[in-house]
């Protein structure tokens, strides 16, 4: 893996999503991650991103807010590292329990599983906030980790 | 831009194909979330859901199933799926959605299933 630093800032709106998931699918894709591996992390940048819109910046007009998106691939500690940073309500990762997936259908829920997903597929996944000013989504995915932890991630039913 | 396309067909006797091709995220799910409520507002409840040609799914898109199969079980029908890529059924098994929906090989296994009486 090479190592690479890149950023990209996008405005508060669901259509920049896949604007974010090709910089992630690029840049990672140069750096020599696999494909599998690049799945997983488009998925828990899409679903941060996704969260941010819909909560932190729920109060806000579209496309009127910005959204901080750090990727860094170290090939030293064989891991890529996203932050991403927002000015928005604060959101702690760690207040959402794990939802049980027969409850969401018999509730109809259409929402509140984003985090859950996070937190399958990366390693590490730290939230830091100072209120009305910065809020901080730092993830982590080791690379070598990820073929041997397939088999031990539990899933929404168990 | 990545979109999506989705295209269904219904059959005389009330089952629903639709043919999902391209990006299910938070953007475009509202699309996916139309279609099925028209096909419910037309009283078809059995909905066969084509996703070999699905290149992503956010827990967004899969919200729309999440939230529907309810309505359609109720209602003598089901939503399943047909043949979903790899990347769609990557998110499935992380979401344990394969082992509470019926993911067909084929659109004439997702049928005879419809058409069995379930």
């Amino acid at each position: 893996m090479k190592e690479r630093k890149v950023e990209l800032v996008v405005s508060n709106m669901t259509e920049n999503l896949a604007t974010v998931r090709k910089f992630v699918m690029d840049t990672l894709a140069d750096a020599g991650v696999s494909e599998k591996v690049v799945r997983k992390i488009i998925l828990a940048v899409d679903e941060a991103v996704t969260n941010i819109i819909r909560h932190a910046y729920e109060e806000f007009s579209k496309g009127t807010r910005t959204i901080d998106i750090k990727l860094c691939t170290y090939p030293a500690r064989k891991c890529v590292e996203v932050t991403l940073h927002d000015s928005g309500k604060e959101f702690n990762p760690d207040e959402v329990k794990t939802p049980n997936m027969d409850e969401h259908i018999r509730l109809r829920k259409k929402y509140g599983l984003g985090i859950f997903l996070i937190r399958k597929v990366m390693d590490e996944v730290n939230y830091m906030f100072r209120t009305g000013e910065e809020n901080i989504l730092r993830m982590v995915k080791y690379l070598e980790n990820d073929e041997e932890k397939e088999g031990d991630k539990r899933d929404a039913r168990d | 831009m990545p979109g999506i396309k989705i295209k269904t067909q219904k059959t005389a006797d009330g089952v629903a194909y639709i043919k999902v091709v391209g990006f299910l995220d938070a953007h475009t799910f509202v699309q996916m979330e139309e279609e099925i409520v028209k096909l419910f507002n037309a009283r078809i409840y059995k909905v066969a859901v084509d996703l070999s040609g699905l290149e992503y799914i956010s827990s967004a898109g899969a919200g729309v199933f999440i939230s529907n199969v309810g309505e359609a079980t109720a209602n003598g029908g089901n939503i399943v799926f047909i043949n979903p890529s790899e990347p769609v059924r990557e998110v499935f098994d992380l979401l344990g959605l394969t082992q509470i929906f019926q993911i067909f090989e084929t659109k004439e296994e997702a049928f005879m299933l419809f058409r069995k009486g379930r």
